[in-house]
C-alpha cells in the first residue's frame, strides 16, 4: 500500500470522463424533465387552488342569494297571510253587519205587518160585529142597548187577543 | 524480533485508544441527540440525520487508528 | 491483506511512469460503465412519469441537488451540481461494488480517494480564485476581525488547515472502506477454522457487517460530497 501515481492518474481519467459524459448527456435531460415536472405540478397546484377559491366564492354567492330569496319569500308569504286574514275579518264583519241589518229590517217589517194586521183585524171584527148586531137589532132588540153589549164584547175580545 | 513485538503492542494500543476516544465522543453525541429528540420530538428527523453524520465523522477517527493498527500489524 | 493489494492485469508504462491497468482500474471502469448504463436506461425514457431505475436516479439526484448543493451553495450553486453529483455517484458505486464477491473496492486503496480529494482540492482553489479574484482568494487566509499582529500565527494555521482538508477527506473515505471490508474479511477468515457449528457465528458477523457496509458506503459518499459542497461554499463565499 503505497502511493501509486498510475492509479491516481487512472482515477482522474475515469472520473473526468464520467463527469464529462454524465454532465453532457445524463444530468441535463434528466434534470430538465424533473424541472418540467416540478413546474407542471406547481402550476397544477396553483390552478387547483384558484379553482377552489372560485368555487368557494360561487358557492358563497349562491348561498347568499338563496338566503335572500328565502327571506323574501317568507316575508311575502307573511304579508299575504296578513292581508288574507284582514280581508277575511273584514268580510265576516260585513256579512255579520248585513245579516244584522236584514234581521232588524225583517223584524221591523214583521212588527209593522203585525200591527197593520191587528188594526185591520180589529176594524173588520168591529164591522163584522156591528153588522151582526145590526142584523140582530133589526130583527129583535133596540139598537143602543145592543151596541153597548157588542162594544163590551169587542173590548173584551181585544183585551184578550192583544194582552195575550 | 523485539521490534515486531513493539509493533504488535503499538497496533493494539492504537486501535484501543482510538476506540476509547471515539466511544466517548460517540456516547456524548448519541446522548445529546436523544436528549434533543426527547425534548423536541418533531425535530427528530433532522436531529437524526445530523447525528448520523456526526457519528460518521467520529467513527472515521477510530478508523484512522484501525488503519494505523493494520499497517503496524502487517508491516512485519 | 493481500486482498487489498493491486494486481496488475495489463502492464503498461510510458517512459518511467507506470500506468499499469490493475484490477482497481478495471473495477473503476466497470462502475463507470454501470453508472452509464443506468443513466442510459433512464435518459432513454420519455414522458413525465419516471419508471424503473429512473426513480432511483431521480431520487438520488434530487437529494443531491436539494440537500447537498442548494443547502450549502444556495441557488447559484447549481453550476456545481454535476461535479458534486458525479462525485457522489462515483464514490457510492465504488463503495458498493466492492461488496460483491471477487470484486475489489477501488476506494479502499488510498490512491483513489487521494486522487478524488486532490481533484476536489484543486477545483475548490480554482473556483475560489475565479470567483473572488486572486487578491480576494489570498485574503481568505487572513480572516477579518483578527489583529494584524496575529497574522504570523494565523496565516500558517489557515494554510495548514486548508491543506489538511483534502488529506482528511481522503483518509476518512479510505479508512472507512478499508476497515469495513477488512472486518468482513477477518470474519470470513474465522469461518475457515474451528468446528462446523461454530463457523456460523463469524458468518453471521460477516453478513451483519456486509449489511452495515452498505449503510457506511452510502454515508461516506454523502459525507464526501457534502464536505466538497461545504468547501466549495467556503471558497466561493456563498451564504
Amino acid at each position: 500500500m503505497s502511493i501509486d501515481l498510475g492509479l491516481m492518474i487512472w482515477t482522474w481519467v475515469s472520473f473526468l470522463i464520467l463527469l464529462y459524459l454524465l454532465g453532457r448527456f445524463a444530468y441535463r435531460p434528466m434534470m430538465f424533465l424533473v424541472e418540467r415536472r416540478e413546474k407542471r405540478i406547481r402550476d397544477s397546484l396553483r390552478q387547483a387552488e384558484d379553482e377552489k377559491r372560485n368555487a368557494e366564492a360561487v358557492t358563497r354567492e349562491r348561498e347568499a342569494l338563496l338566503r335572500e330569496t328565502q327571506e323574501q319569500a317568507g316575508s311575502a308569504l307573511e304579508g299575504a297571510r296578513e292581508a288574507a286574514e284582514g280581508q277575511k275579518r273584514r268580510i265576516i264583519a260585513e256579512a255579520r253587519e248585513e245579516a244584522g241589518r236584514i234581521i232588524k229590517q225583517a223584524e221591523a217589517e214583521i212588527q209593522r205587518e203585525k200591527r197593520q194586521a191587528m188594526v185591520e183585524l180589529s176594524e173588520s171584527v168591529a164591522d163584522l160585529a156591528i153588522e151582526a148586531a145590526e142584523r140582530i137589532v133589526r130583527s129583535e132588540l133596540d139598537r143602543n142597548k145592543h151596541q153597548v153589549l157588542v162594544d163590551e164584547f169587542i173590548t173584551d175580545l181585544e183585551n184578550k187577543s192583544i194582552g195575550h | 524480533m523485539e521490534s515486531v513485538a513493539y509493533a504488535w503492542l503499538a497496533s493494539g494500543l492504537a486501535i484501543g485508544m482510538a476506540a476509547l476516544g471515539a466511544g466517548i465522543g460517540m456516547g456524548y453525541l448519541v446522548g445529546k441527540g436523544l436528549e434533543g429528540v426527547s425534548r423536541q420530538p418533531e425535530a427528530a428527523g433532522s436531529i437524526q440525520r445530523l447525528m448520523v453524520m456526526g457519528i460518521a465523522f467520529v467513527e472515521a477517527l477510530a478508523l484512522y487508528g484501525l488503519v494505523i493498527a493494520f499497517f503496524l500489524v502487517f508491516k512485519t | 491483506m493481500e486482498h487489498f493489494l493491486l494486481r496488475v492485469v495489463v502492464p503498461l508504462s510510458i517512459g518511467s511512469l507506470r500506468l499499469d491497468i490493475t484490477q482497481a482500474v478495471i473495477i473503476m471502469w466497470v462502475s463507470c460503465m454501470l453508472l452509464g448504463l443506468l443513466f442510459f436506461l433512464s435518459v432513454r425514457q420519455v414522458g413525465m412519469i419516471p419508471r424503473g431505475v429512473r426513480n432511483i436516479l431521480e431520487a438520488i439526484l434530487l437529494f443531491i441537488r436539494e440537500d447537498i448543493v442548494k443547502r450549502n451553495l444556495g441557488l447559484e450553486g447549481t453550476c456545481y451540481f454535476p461535479f458534486v453529483a458525479t462525485l457522489f455517484l462515483f464514490v457510492l458505486i465504488s463503495n458498493w461494488i466492492g461488496l460483491f464477491p471477487h470484486s475489489f473496492t477501488a476506494t479502499s486503496n488510498i490512491n483513489v480517494p487521494a486522487a478524488l480529494a486532490f481533484l476536489v482540492f484543486a477545483y475548490v482553489q480554482v473556483e475560489g480564485i475565479r470567483r473572488k479574484g486572486f487578491l480576494g482568494y489570498l485574503r481568505h487566509y487572513a480572516p477579518e476581525g483578527i489583529p494584524p499582529a496575529l497574522y504570523p500565527i494565523m496565516i500558517p494555521i489557515e494554510i495548514i488547515s486548508t491543506l489538511a482538508k483534502p488529506f482528511s477527506l481522503a483518509v476518512r473515505l479510505f479508512a472507512n472502506m478499508l476497515a469495513g471490508h477488512m472486518v468482513i474479511l477477518v470474519f470470513l477468515g474465522m469461518t475457515a477454522t474451528g468446528v462446523w457449528f461454530l463457523k456460523a457465528v463469524p458468518l453471521c458477523g460477516a453478513v451483519v457487517m456486509a449489511m452495515f457496509e452498505i449503510f457506511v458506503g452510502l454515508i461516506q459518499a454523502y459525507i464526501f460530497s457534502m464536505l466538497t459542497a461545504i468547501y466549495l461554499s467556503e471558497a466561493v463565499g456563498a451564504e
